[in-house]
């Protein structure tokens, strides 16, 4: 794992002078990502692209807290895009007030949380999460690798179909 | 969990060395997987890869098992080791028409119970079970291994527990907020044994929420009921059964005044006329519960004294759930209070409110999404009370209809052709003429037109129950059009297997059949094999199966468990079936099987 590029495959390029770009949280904490690994967001890329993010990327719906596991996670997935049949399409936004991901269930799926109108279930920051139209200018598109055997999944696939779905 | 994320120490500023990446993910998705609600969504989440399939069991907290007999216990508790509520079916819905044999699955909870006593589900708080056999000593082992956490007991169309088993319930469940047992079947008890479970629950103000036991067939304390809606101030569902009068739901009401679900009991004052309850008291009692507008459901009505029914009028403007069922209510009657209605959205009745009503209730009741019109008399003999008359006026005024159940003798084509064009938005149609094969009784047709237009103008229809004289063309029209069907009920109809073979190779979301006496035999039953393995459960009964056909089922998929029930001694050489119901199931057939049920 590279530190620098914040990737798994380094290629030794970013021990050149990396760009770096800074994401500002809502509580003001600065993170400071490659931008190759910042750019895969859209909305990102388009800040990047458009000159606005010389003074770091403001987020300010997203906290610290959650930023940093989103980045991680982005950091993981980033370097293991491999196109192969087996894999899924996860989606992470950081749109409405909180950055969330989802499996894609026919195609790729954007969960988008918004703020909890109904009273139900008591999230921590007050959101929940709501099928979102489609992949907006602000999410960004992960391949997450199906590590399952075939056989596998079918198991779980009878398993969740005969017993335990609607 | 709602805290995890404000312990974490800030964030450095510089990028930082990540943990092993499994762990990280683990803990982001168990985070946000907590969010996810939807059953679709949890599927396909668990499939994404093992990592995820892991967050997701870890996080699962609804979990359902829509056939108790598809998964056994031990199997759920391994996979969702933190469920918080429980969800299980039972019994066949052909069970309530009493066709299937009593003791058919007597010990089908019984792992459940000890799996829950044996602390498998540890986190489990709610438990809610739908036609399955309960015994005292299962709501015990219960009550007793989760006095502290258990929260929420409903029991729908359950059977065999007694006042015992409740007082279990309510004496050590110390946090109770729901016990609702509803349509349930209990046990029948010497009046000296039978336990007031009502003043078994302690005498602290409790957190009860919902209280309802319209079906109990005992008499419960009044005294302890009245203390009991005392001391528990989060009361917003409550439901009598009938030996509670109209002056004791009166005082009930008093203590309850912030009620949203009201099940009122007798609806009828005490023989003797002790209570004196007057016409205006009644009035006074419902307009101040109305007064805080929270009353949205009444239900109950149990021995009618009629006078009194206006008396509901003064809070009908907030209804949206009106339950009748088992109040013979004229037309006359209706009309006194169906006028302020215009939010009713649920409305069960009876088939004495006749045609006229029906047109009544369309004429006000606009926003009407659920109608049940029920006979007084279940019977083909009987009079006729509603008819075509009735269904095309409701078509007519409630255009927003999703669902209906409409018993009547007779009935026309025509009727249901305008009912499928002007309610579009009909998910469930539920036609019950009451004679064996009944034409259209105006043209003599049979009824193939009608649910032929039901299935190609509802777009939506995921329930379907046939009656009426039908031949093959009316399930050809179904298999070609009901794409959406997932349940299909159907009764006395068809000419031959070409109309099962419609059903089987047509409506391909199918997962709920349920036939019974109709001409249909091997060939059409194994036109289905396709499809067998995507279906909850196939039951038939009283058609032409024979055992060879059966088998061949059997025999060709092996995870379907087949049962045929009230079959021939083993001595008598027949091939004839008269039950067929089969099931898929991830862990084997059961073992309990009683004389009369034989497994393939």
């Amino acid at each position: 794992f590279c530190e620098i590029c914040l990737t798994n495959n380094c290629d030794g390029s970013a021990g050149k002078i990396a760009t770096m770009i800074a994401l500002v949280s809502s509580d003001n904490e600065r993170f400071e990502v490659s931008e190759e690994a910042a750019s895969q967001s859209q909305t990102i890329r388009n800040m990047i692209e458009d000159g606005c993010a010389d003074g770091g990327i403001p987020l300010p719906n997203v906290t610290s807290s959650v930023l940093a596991k989103v980045l991680e996670y982005c950091n993981k997935h980033a370097a293991t895009t491999t196109p192969d049949a087996a894999s899924t399409e996860a989606v992470i936004g950081s749109a409405g007030t909180r950055a969330v991901l989802g499996p894609a269930r026919h195609g790729p799926v954007v969960l988008r949380a918004v703020p909890c109108r109904a009273a139900g279930r008591r999230c921590p920051e007050g959101c929940r999460l709501d099928e979102g139209q489609d992949a907006g200018a602000d999410q960004a598109t992960f391949k997450i690798e199906n590590d399952f055997r075939p056989e596998d999944v079918e198991k779980i696939r009878k398993e969740n179909a005969w017993a335990f779905e609607e | 969990m709602s805290e995890e994320d404000e312990d974490q120490p800030p964030p450095p500023k510089r990028p930082r060395a990540s943990p092993p990446a499994d762990q990280v993910l683990d803990n982001v998705l168990e985070t946000v997987l907590q969010f996810l609600d939807a059953p679709g969504d949890r599927s396909a989440a668990s499939l994404v890869c093992r990592s995820w399939h892991r967050a997701e069991s870890a996080t699962r907290e609804a979990v359902a098992v829509r056939n108790i007999l598809a998964a056994s216990a031990a199997r759920t508790a391994r996979r969702f080791p933190r469920a918080r509520s429980l969800l299980l079916k039972g019994r066949p819905r052909f069970a309530d028409f009493n066709l299937l044999p009593p003791g058919w699955a007597a010990s089908a909870f019984r792992p459940w119970a000890a799996a829950i006593a044996a602390a498998a589900f540890p986190a489990l708080t709610s438990l809610n079970l739908k036609r399955i056999p309960v015994t005292d000593a299962d709501l015990e082992l219960i009550a007793r291994a989760l006095p502290a956490t258990f929260l929420e007991l409903s029991l729908l169309l359950c059977d065999g527990f007694s006042s015992h088993g409740l007082a279990s319930i309510a004496s050590h469940c110390r946090g109770l907020r729901v016990l609702n047992v509803v349509e349930c079947d209990m046990a029948v008890e010497d009046e000296q044994e039978v336990v007031d479970w009502v003043a078994a629950f302690p005498p602290d103000p409790t957190d009860l929420e919902s209280l309802s036991f319209e079906c109990y067939g005992y008499a419960v304390s009044f005294d302890a009921l009245e203390a009991l809606v005392v001391r528990s101030p989060r009361l917003k569902r409550l439901g009598v059964n009938q030996h509670v009068t109209l002056g004791q739901l009166r005082r009930l009401m008093t203590h309850a005044p912030r009620l949203t679900h009201l099940g009122t009991g007798a609806f009828r004052p005490a023989d003797g006329g002790d209570e004196g309850i007057d016409f205006g008291e009644m009035v006074t009692a419902f307009a101040n519960s109305g007064r805080g507008r929270t009353l949205v459901s009444l239900s109950g009505f149990r021995d009618l004294a009629q006078e009194y029914l206006p008396t509901i009028a003064v809070v009908c403007i907030n209804l949206r759930t009106l339950d009748l069922s088992y109040a013979p209510v004229t037309p006359n009657q209706i009309v006194m209070f169906i006028r302020q209605c215009f939010n009713l959205e649920t409305l069960w009745v009876l088939d004495s409110v006749r045609d006229e009503g029906l047109e009544t209730v369309a004429m006000y009741c606009k926003k009407l999404r659920s109608l049940r019109v029920m006979p007084v008399v279940a019977n083909e003999d009987a009079d006729e009370l509603v008819s075509e008359v009735g269904l095309a006026a409701i078509s007519r005024g409630c255009r927003d209809l999703r669902s209906i159940l409409y018993f009547c003798q007779s009935m026309t084509n025509a009727a249901v052709i305008d009912m499928s064009r002007n309610c579009p938005e009909l998910k469930v149609f539920r036609l019950c003429i009451m004679g064996r094969h009944q034409p259209d009784h105006e043209t003599g047709e049979p009824m193939d037109e009608g649910f032929g237009a039901i299935v190609q103008n509802c777009s939506k229809l995921t329930r379907l129950s046939t009656s009426g004289h039908l031949t093959d063309r009316a399930f050809e029209y179904i298999g070609k059009y009901g794409k959406s069907l997932r349940t299909l009920s159907v009764a006395f109809a068809g000419n031959s297997d070409r109309a099962l073979q419609h059903i089987l190779q047509g409506c391909s979301k199918l997962e709920k059949l349920e036939i019974r006496d109709c001409p249909f035999g091997d060939a059409g039953l194994l036109s289905g094999m396709h499809h067998f393995y995507n279906m909850r459960f196939v039951w038939m009964s009283g058609c032409n199966l024979t055992l060879q056909g059966c088998k061949e089922v059997a025999r060709q998929l092996p995870r379907m468990v087949v049962e045929l029930i009230n079959g021939p001694p083993e001595d008598e050489r027949t091939e004839d079936v008269d039950i067929l119901y089969m099931y898929r199931s991830l862990d084997g057939p059961r073992e309990d099987v009683p004389p009369f049920v034989k497994i393939l």
